[in-house]
């Protein structure tokens, strides 16, 4: 089935095209939605809310772009205003005043992707919304800050502290994949 | 801190197209919010259904409740003479608010019966109108003839004496208005914000094909024309072009309409449309009374008086109201633009007609008048055959999927719809306004 015969399908309200539909991109969507949830459950709840959204408005898909690409901003601004619901804070820790430690660069290609998927859901929530928003869906600083209601700069604090936070977990992964191993931090 | 980029183009580049199944429950949790929402669409339509039924079973009523047979009598006519008064005076019912919202104010109008308008001459309405001034002033009230009355209250004509002044009102006639309405507040449509809500229509012009559902209902006026299709006619026409004029109709209907390539339509359904006309029955030599019965206490006891007001000869006093049930069936083609909200089509076509009921009386020869189901031979046809129509229709769209439209019509129906034995050949256009709403299905 091609996607437009998908979409035309959905758009007619047949359920076995929506089934269809759900299918293909069901998998993707989760992933997307557990890198922003707290819990497996969380982002269950949110899958389940986006795809109800995403029938109820393929509508407004006008075949310009990827349709899973609209899909995955649909999931995505699914996921933001379920956490701006929340009203998430900023969290302070202090991260910013370390210095950057260096990261082997093995050190991400050794862990799977159900690895990573964890990693990131370990990450304190305001770090995680901007990691996910700039790091893997590609926006900028510029869209974050308006998309969350905060200034440019925290969201570029947030992304370091992110980023310094991930290279810790990851050399801690390291070490104790490697005990005997010294790498000199 | 170089290696930092990479980290995530590393992660971004890992995770951006990883997959991981969901639990089951969730597509569980989506079908059930699909069937919610299809059960809603079928209430949603199911109300409208209703709705359109309402409002036919409501014009049956409305337009059907002088319908042939029930024929006015003498004395039923009456005219309503309403004198605006409105009291300043702070009373309780008075209502000030903001400056868009009209001050309540009590009004004073008098109704009085009769059996036509053409009863009270100018010489008449003087003392009614001197009256109603006086009442004014005796219930400290100024004249305010900007305002309507609307919402009446009958009063004890005892609480005003000015009433003994009226010599040819009924005394229960005085009504007084509690209260006027106030001018709503004006309404703040909610504006689209740039940037959004831009996508209200289906991308129609993108999916090929759409069809889209109407449902409607509205007035319709008749155009009638008599032309003498026989010698002997000649007598019949004059006096059926006298006695019947053409009154307010309604007609309701459904139709489908499938649009390619975002613009061009074909359409077909079936709608009920009924014409209607009055007719109106003179005879030379009627006598019509006009007379007033009241009731005085008189002796410790109340008695009821009859005066005879007037009288008048071989004038008009009977009515009926006919009516025609026409079925049809369209084929339309047409054309439709749209902006964001709004837009607008062009259709027109042919369809099939169906007069498939009539009711009321007309003159079958001059000075007699029947029932016209006992005319022969028919003046009206069963198959009226076919008819053109062209519409103009602006709608507005709610949502993606619902429009709400108005519709004018013109409808010229090709072939005369008397039998052509019948002296008289007569040819019918109907005109009106749909005013309804639209559902796509894609």
């Amino acid at each position: 089935m091609t996607e437009r015969e998908l979409i035309e399908g959905c758009l007619r309200g047949s359920a076995l095209h929506q089934r269809a539909l759900y299918d293909r991109f069901s998998g993707k969507m989760y992933a997307v939605c557990i890198r922003y949830a707290k819990t497996p459950s969380d982002a269950a709840d949110l899958l389940q809310e986006g795809f109800i959204k995403v029938f109820g408005k393929i509508g407004q898909y006008h075949y310009q772009g990827s349709f899973e690409g609209w899909i995955r901003r649909v999931m995505v601004n699914t996921c933001l205003r379920a956490y701006q619901r929340q009203r998430f804070e900023m969290e302070q820790s202090g991260l910013e005043s370390l210095p950057d430690p260096s990261v082997p660069p093995d050190a991400v290609s050794n862990l799977s992707e159900v690895d990573l998927l964890g990693l990131i859901a370990q990450l304190p929530e305001g770090y995680r919304l901007v990691f996910n928003l700039v790091a893997i869906e590609g926006y900028t600083h510029a869209e974050v800050a308006e998309i969350l209601g905060i200034q440019e700069g925290t969201s570029r604090s947030q992304l370091t502290k992110a980023r310094r936070w991930l290279a810790e977990q990851l050399l801690l992964l390291e070490k104790n994949d490697h005990p005997g191993s010294d790498r000199g931090f | 801190m170089e290696g930092m980029p990479d980290l995530e183009a590393l992660i971004a580049r890992r995770l951006r197209h990883t997959a991981v199944d969901p639990p089951a429950q969730v597509w569980v949790g989506v079908e059930a919010a699909l069937r919610r929402r299809r059960r809603k669409a079928f209430a949603w339509w199911m109300a409208a259904t209703m709705f359109s039924s309402i409002g036919i079973a409501a014009g049956i009523w409305f337009f059907g409740r002088d319908a042939a047979g029930s024929t006015r009598s003498p004395g039923q006519d009456w005219v309503r003479m309403h004198v605006p008064l409105a009291a300043p005076k702070p009373s309780d019912d008075v209502v000030s608010g903001a400056s868009d919202v009209a001050s309540s104010k009590r009004q004073v109008a008098l109704e009085a019966r009769s059996a036509a308008p053409a009863y009270f001459p100018e010489q008449t309405l003087a003392p009614l109108k001197g009256a109603a001034s006086s009442l004014a002033e005796e219930s400290e009230v100024t004249v305010d003839p900007s305002h309507t009355v609307i919402d009446e209250e009958q009063v004890p004509t005892a609480q005003f004496p000015a009433l003994q002044m009226l010599p040819v009102l009924e005394t229960p006639c005085l009504v007084l208005d509690k209260s006027l309405p106030a001018v709503p507040a004006r309404v703040r449509h909610k504006p689209i914000r740039p940037g959004r809500n831009t996508h209200l229509c289906y991308p129609f012009k993108e999916l090929g094909r759409v069809w889209m559902l109407d449902a409607w209902a509205g007035p319709t006026f008749s155009d009638k024309h008599l032309e003498v299709g026989q010698p002997s006619g000649n007598a019949l026409l004059t006096a059926r072009t006298n006695s019947e004029k053409q009154d307010l109709g309604f007609h309701a209907g459904l139709r489908a309409t499938v649009l390619s390539q975002g613009r061009f339509m074909a359409r077909s359904g079936l709608s009920y449309e009924q014409f209607a006309e009055r007719f109106v029955q003179s005879s030379p030599n009627s006598v019509e009374l006009i007379i007033r019965q009241r009731t005085e206490w008189s002796d410790n006891k109340w008695i009821t008086v009859v005066d005879t007001l007037g009288l008048r000869y071989g004038d008009a006093y009977t009515q009926t109201y006919n009516r025609f049930g026409l079925l049809d069936v369209p084929l339309e083609a047409g054309m439709e633009w749209r902006g964001k909200r709004a837009g607008f089509s062009v259709h027109a076509g042919l369809s099939a007609n169906l007069l498939f009921w009539q009711s009321g009386r007309m003159y079958a020869d001059p000075g007699t008048p029947a029932d016209i189901g006992e005319i022969e031979p028919r003046p009206f046809r069963g198959r009226v055959g076919f008819s053109g129509v062209a519409a103009l229709q602006g709608f507005y769209h709610l949502d993606t999927r619902t429009r709400l439209f108005v519709e004018p019509y013109y409808r010229h129906i090709f072939r005369p719809v008397s039998d052509p034995q019948y002296p008289i050949v007569q040819r019918y256009n109907l005109m009106g306004l749909r005013i309804g709403v639209t559902r796509a299905f894609l």
